[in-house]
């Protein structure tokens, strides 16, 4: 069985049919890409699938669990970890305590702990150390104290990934990484994506507009316009598909 | 020699902590024996402030939700208080747990608004319930007038009789505030001590990444609706500490003290001090009790014509003090100062966290 699998999903806003019955699965360990033009419903599935929007209709299931049985915050504790297009990091933490926060659902400490440290000192340190591993596995410890804020571009979207990385997730949802970013660092963050994926035995969902990253890191790609699912292959059966090209060049007729 | 700069957790940060600590202790004790009895009082007062704009600006500064009705949490403290000591005969000490509790639970229910509403609209509703607050403490029904005074207000006759080490101190019973004012500081330290940690911690953080981006911290986890819960109560737990510090130290509780323009002064405390600050909060405590004061005794011979603060030229005074400090130092006193403060004087720079052993980067 595959491991999230996307039943039929509609999302309507209003009277626009933003997803229009959009099915598709990934299996375990693959990196997948979503692609489309702009306005296909890419990112509107993403947030399905984290659980910011509820669809309409349709199913979504994470290892043979209902994904929309659960909240938002209740993701992550599935293993399911995002990140996002124009970045959701937090200015006013540092760029350590942003990835520490990642690790929320893994640790424990309350209000009431927390207020009158009763027993927080040895979690805090450890996910102090852990926080700033992760950062170290990126090449970002460098800027580990500095607010997550004022940072190029490229950085902070690893700080992103960091921040997903520490929670140990089973599924990562990237949403548009290598927008923004130079040649040079897309090509560096390619190979990044396929390293995380080896080394972490995770899945990886990629939403993508750069077409050579996507036809180069992925094993399967599903391509969406105007809500519609229109193709589901591998890179090159992608690339030949009529419907494809026409959803992206326009046809001749 | 400036700027010190120390490494957090070394021994020498510890030190200079020991030593700030040790001097801030004995200016507070001397504060009690220095100052004559009415001015403890007023002291006193600054406490209360000072843990009500903290509690103020773990919502707002913090939490970034725009509350503005904080003056009924001191209140319904203030009542709970009245109805202790003078129905039930509770010591002052022991009133604190009840006073707290009544407000927590009053300010998480109204934490459920704030999951839904934001910004402006969420303004207008904490104001409504400040404005609405007072009217309810004259309600006659279930004898709600009859235990917070109605429109008369009602005196707190709870008299403090030293014992024991507190009489062999030297405190007599003319002088309650002086007595009291070593509770209110230890309460305050305990206080502050708290919010520090909280901010440090697991849930402080999960706080400000609301805050800061309220998507990014859902999907890393973090429960809203407890957060904000959560956030809502403690700080008008704190609050209804503040109420219980003021009508003690008063005497006295009557609707007309929690009016709207409590809160609003309140803000002004926290905008002057410094939002999202520690140390704003007694900054802004100290403006809005002593500074206050001061306009209120101020008196400039222009020839012509006399500045005098006693008379209706008091709030004009205050106010034009408000605004020079506004327009010097636009995030406040705290907030605006600091960064200088790190620089040029002291700054306690972070200690990385040892390497994993088996570190292997990625490309």
């Amino acid at each position: 069985m595959s491991q999230l699998s996307v039943r039929d999903i509609t999302v309507k806003f209003g009277g626009i049919t933003a997803l229009d019955s959009a099915s598709f699965d990934v299996e375990k360990g693959q990196i997948c890409g979503l692609i489309g033009p702009n306005g296909a419903g890419k990112t509107t599935l993403f947030n399905v699938v984290s659980r910011i929007y509820d669809p309409t209709e349709g199913s979504v299931e994470f290892e043979g669990q209902d994904l929309l049985a659960l909240q938002a915050h209740e993701i992550c504790e599935v293993g399911a970890y995002r990140t996002f297009q124009n970045l959701a990091l937090w200015k006013g933490l540092t760029v350590l305590e942003n990835v520490m926060v990642g690790a929320h659902t893994t640790t424990s400490a309350g209000y009431w702990r927390s207020m009158f440290k009763v027993n927080t000192k040895k979690e805090e340190s450890e996910l102090r150390e852990k926080a700033y591993g992760v950062l170290a596995e990126l090449n970002l410890e460098d800027v580990a104290f500095h607010p997550a804020d004022g940072l190029p571009f490229g950085t902070l979207k690893r700080i992103e990934i960091a921040r997903a990385l520490i929670g140990s997730p089973k599924l990562l949802m990237l949403d548009e990484p290598a927008s923004g970013l130079t040649h040079a660092e897309v090509q560096e963050l390619g190979s990044v994506i396929r390293e995380i994926r080896d080394r972490y035995q995770l899945t990886v969902l990629l939403v993508e507009h750069h077409m050579k990253m996507v036809m180069a890191l992925t094993e399967k790609i599903v391509v969406l316009n105007l809500g519609r699912k229109i193709a589901e292959g591998t890179p090159e059966e992608v690339r030949e598909n009529p419907a494809v090209v026409e959803a992206y060049l326009g046809s001749s007729k | 020699m400036f700027p010190i700069v120390v490494e957090r957790g070394s021994s020498k940060h510890r030190t200079h902590m020991m030593i700030l600590m040790a001097i801030v202790l004995v200016i507070l004790i001397a504060v009690a024996f220095i100052l004559p009895e009415y001015q403890v009082g007023r002291v006193n007062r600054m406490w209360a402030m000072a843990i009500a704009i903290m509690g103020l600006n773990l919502v707002l500064g913090y939490g970034g939700l725009f509350a503005l009705g904080h003056s009924a949490f001191i209140g319904l403290g203030a009542f709970v208080t009245a109805w202790l000591v003078q129905d039930l005969r509770f010591d002052y000490w022991m009133v604190i747990p009840f006073s707290m509790a009544a407000s927590f639970a009053f300010g998480s229910l109204l934490a459920l608004p704030a999951l839904r509403i934001k910004g402006l609209y969420l303004v207008v509703i904490t104001i409504a319930v400040a404005v609405v607050f007072p009217s309810l403490a004259k309600i006659e029904t279930f004898g709600i007038a009859e235990k917070t005074g109605g429109a008369n207000g009602r005196i707190i006759d709870e008299k403090v009789i030293p014992t024991g080490l507190g009489k062999a101190l030297g405190f007599t019973e003319t002088e309650p505030a002086r007595y009291r004012y070593f509770l209110i500081v230890a309460m305050v330290l305990v206080v502050t001590f708290a919010v520090r940690n909280l901010l440090n911690s697991r849930a402080g953080r999960a706080i400000i990444a609301i805050r800061d981006n309220e998507t990014g911290a859902a999907v890393s986890g973090v429960n809203l609706v407890r957060q904000k819960v959560f956030t809502f109560g403690t700080s008008a737990a704190m609050c209804g500490l503040s109420g219980t510090i003021l009508a003690l130290d008063k005497g006295f509780v009557a609707e007309q003290d929690f009016l709207f323009p409590l809160a609003v002064e309140m803000l002004v405390g926290l905008v002057i001090g410094g939002v999202a600050t520690l140390g704003g909060a007694f900054i802004g405590a100290f403006v809005i009790v002593f500074v206050k004061e001061f306009s209120k005794n101020v008196n400039i011979d222009f020839g012509l014509f006399v500045l005098d603060g006693k008379g209706p030229f008091s709030a004009l005074i205050f106010g034009v003090i408000l605004v020079i400090v506004t327009f010097f130092m636009p995030r406040g006193i705290v907030g605006s100062l600091k960064p200088t403060f790190m620089q040029r004087v002291y700054r306690i720079d972070p200690k990385a966290p040892p390497l994993p052993e088996n570190l292997t980067r990625l490309s």
